[in-house]
């Protein structure tokens, strides 16, 4: 199975990156690959645990354990990377 | 002997409209060249350009300029600025002729469409003048970067870029062919001459020239505000036309063609110009926030001529004017981001006082671009340089080729900027760009983008690296911090500085 | 909708006039428009490598006031080469260049 290139976001961060990743990938691989791009390099460092994805026209977090194809994500779809929110309730994006 | 005086022979001689006998009206001007909407000869009959020039004016004012510009510095004076100006001001010099120089040149095309398909006599006119200053435009900027390539190898981009595929290149070409070449005489005076010329180069050329002044250019300064002397003539094609268009009820057709044109327009400034101003100037030589410049020519001046043409704002203009707070911004740390995909060393300008100047001009810029740089110059003090270049590319606009951006502290708009059309899913960086490209999708769909490109299997071997040699960059043509990081450091001690 | 946006710089949105290149000729420019335009309140706005010249409403350059000014001939044209830009509409001819509106708000 090929690559499927998706869109990704990050809260805090402030553009869009292209990222490919196995359709058989779980979701917790892909929430690892897009974090590498931005969590501790464009945003502060924070753990893998804090960190979660939905689409980004949806609210719920997608399933970690699930692979993305389950997860509904398809190619050239938008998914957006969300935290935990901090204890002092920083705005979320 | 007397001579007339030019009023008392100009209407008559300008009055190149007959009846055709060889060829049919419609083979003369083909409404897709001329007119498409078919507007009545009464209306075109008002056309009156109010800007008038006889040829012999032309010549012997033009010669004037042109021994202005090329007589201001000595060729050794000149070479001396340059070796004392700077990383910074190069860059400046850099993105400006690679950006403008060719497709100033390019814009003979849309003044020669004017030139031959207009309908109105004194619009062919005052085009085939501008069809004369636009070869100017080309040449003497292209003659001002090739007489710094001694001083850096990426001066050759003020030639090389529009035939690369390079992605400013590419958002270059979509813009300018959308815009004023790709386009029938009508729109293109509206789109080009009204919005672009009226409107954003006063900007670029006048603004940056106050700021060149500043920075000591007396030669840069004096050359785009010369050529901004020309556009300020030639864009005079558009208005008469707009006249005549809302008073012979084509004012939506007038409004549509102005709300597009000057949306496509400004995007392409706010990349070229927005930058420039807030971030590559060194902070002792700023004269205007590109805010405060947006405010003076745009909003002040651009947005009372509208008006008084008898048009509305464009109905985006509460957005817009959000949006000249943030956009920008995302472009900046773009370019020093991608750094490697540009034909300019990228300064990051934003060290502390320099931060303190963009707080000041843009409330809240540290609670939201600061902490990205913070977090970036963290990154470089703890040695991690590696960290500040990009693993992936990043998804541009289907619509207008830039990098999709958001000021980090706002959410993106999601749906608003997304539709699927014919089976394949286009992105945007905002409703605008989508609205654009709703009211004529099938001028759009088929443009190739970068990703698109390389979604395509184009970029060979397709990593980042690959990406950079499709663009048509060499190692040494590459940008690269134009400070050496030293930005990161301004202000703590030890210095230590980190090698790029 | 045609309200115009809130100004930041303070100035009426009735303003109209050149945007100069700086140097001799503009200066001679400047003085004419205030012998051209008596009653006016005439501002000029100075950012070293361009004046913006501003009247309310409507703002005159005569070739005649020019002449004397430069105590030389003069040719309307010549004022091509320092004029950048404007704000509102303009009308050449030989004797006169004029910034005006059509609408005054
Ligand atoms: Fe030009
Ligand atoms: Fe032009």
């Amino acid at each position: 199975m090929s690559d499927l290139p998706l869109l990704v976001s990050c809260e805090r961060d402030f553009l869009v990156h292209l990222v490919a990743i196995p359709a058989e990938a779980r979701v917790g691989d892909l929430i690892e690959a897009a974090a590498s791009l931005v969590v501790g390099v464009h945003v502060p460092d924070r753990p893998l645990s804090t960190v979660h994805i939905r689409k980004i026209d949806g609210d719920a977090a997608l399933p970690i354990d699930a692979t993305v194809t389950d997860a509904g994500i398809e190619a050239m779809d938008w998914v957006h990377l969300f935290f935990d929110a901090a204890p002092e309730g920083e705005p979320v994006q | 002997m007397t001579l007339l005086q030019r009023s008392d022979w100009y209407d008559v001689a300008r009055d190149t409209n007959w009846t055709p006998s060889f060829v049919s009206e419609a083979d003369l001007f083909p409404p897709e060249m001329s007119d498409p909407f078919d507007m009545p000869k009464a209306a075109w009959a008002e056309y009156d350009e109010p800007y008038k020039v006889s040829y012999a004016e032309y010549v012997k004012v033009q010669r004037e300029k042109d021994a202005g510009v090329y007589a201001v510095n000595t060729a050794a004076a000149r070479t001396r600025f340059m070796e004392e100006a700077g990383q910074r001001w190069h860059s400046i010099l850099k993105l400006h002729f690679g950006a403008v120089s060719l497709a100033e040149s390019s814009s003979q095309i849309s003044e020669g469409r004017m030139a031959r398909f207009g309908m109105a006599p004194g619009m062919r006119n005052m085009a085939t003048f501008g069809l004369l200053d636009e070869i100017r435009h080309g040449q003497t900027q292209l003659y001002f970067a090739h007489e710094s390539l001694k001083h850096s190898p990426q001066f050759n981009f003020a030639h090389k870029l529009l035939g690369t595929q390079e992605w400013g290149a590419i958002m270059t070409r979509a813009t300018l062919d959308d815009v004023f070449l790709g386009r029938d005489a009508v729109t293109t005076a509206i789109m080009l001459t009204f919005a672009f010329e009226t409107g954003f180069t006063n900007m670029q050329f006048i603004g940056l020239a106050g700021d060149a002044a500043e920075a000591g250019d007396t030669s840069f300064s004096n050359l785009i505000s010369s050529i901004q002397t020309d556009e300020s003539r030639h864009a005079q094609i558009g208005a008469p036309l707009l006249k005549l268009m809302v008073k012979n009820g084509y004012k939506d057709e007038a409004q549509k063609a102005v709300d597009i044109g000057f949306w496509r327009t400004y995007r392409f400034f706010a990349l070229l110009t927005g930058t420039v101003i807030d971030y590559f100037m060194p902070l002792e030589k700023r004269t205007s926030s590109f805010k405060e410049f947006m405010e003076e020519w745009i909003v002040g001046q651009f947005e009372r001529t509208l008006l008084d043409m008898g048009l509305d704002l464009p109905w985006y203009w509460d957005f817009f004017l959000e949006d000249i707070e943030s956009f920008h911004h995302g472009m900046h740390i773009g370019w020093w981001l991608y750094r490697d995909t540009v034909w300019f060393n990228v300064p990051a300008g934003v060290s502390p006082a320099e931060r303190d100047w963009l707080e000041s001009k843009y409330p809240g810029w540290n609670d939201s671009w600061g902490r990205l740089w913070s977090q970036i110059g963290e990154n470089i003090r703890a040695g991690r340089t590696d960290l500040t270049v990009p693993k992936t590319l990043p998804v541009v606009c289907s619509f207008n080729n830039l990098p999709m951006v958001t000021d980090p502290s706002k959410p993106w708009a999601g749906k608003d900027q997304m539709l699927t059309y014919k089976g394949k899913k286009y992105y945007f960086q905002s409703h605008v760009e989508k609205w654009v490209f709703e009211q004529d999708p099938e001028r759009y769909a088929a443009h190739q983008t970068l990703i698109d490109q390389f979604l395509a299997g184009r970029i060979q071997p397709p990593t980042y690296e690959g990406a950079l040699n499709y663009m048509g960059l060499s190692p040494v043509e590459r940008g690269k911090d134009a400070e050496n990081f030293a930005w990161a450091f301004a202000g703590r001690e030890p210095r230590t500085m980190a090698a790029e | 909708m045609t309200t115009a946006s809130v100004r930041s710089d303070g100035l009426s949105g009735n303003m109209v006039g050149p945007v100069l290149r700086a140097g001799e000729l503009a200066d001679a420019v400047v003085e004419a428009i205030h012998r051209d335009n008596p009653d006016q309140e005439v501002t000029v706005i100075d950012k070293r490598a361009y004046l913006r010249v501003q009247v309310l409403g409507e703002c005159v350059v005569r070739r005649a006031t020019l002449e004397e000014v430069l105590r030389r001939p003069f040719l309307m044209q010549e004022i091509e080469p320092i004029l950048a830009s404007f704000a509102g509409q303009i009308e050449s001819t030989e004797r006169y260049v004029r910034f005006f509106l059509d609408h005054r708000r």
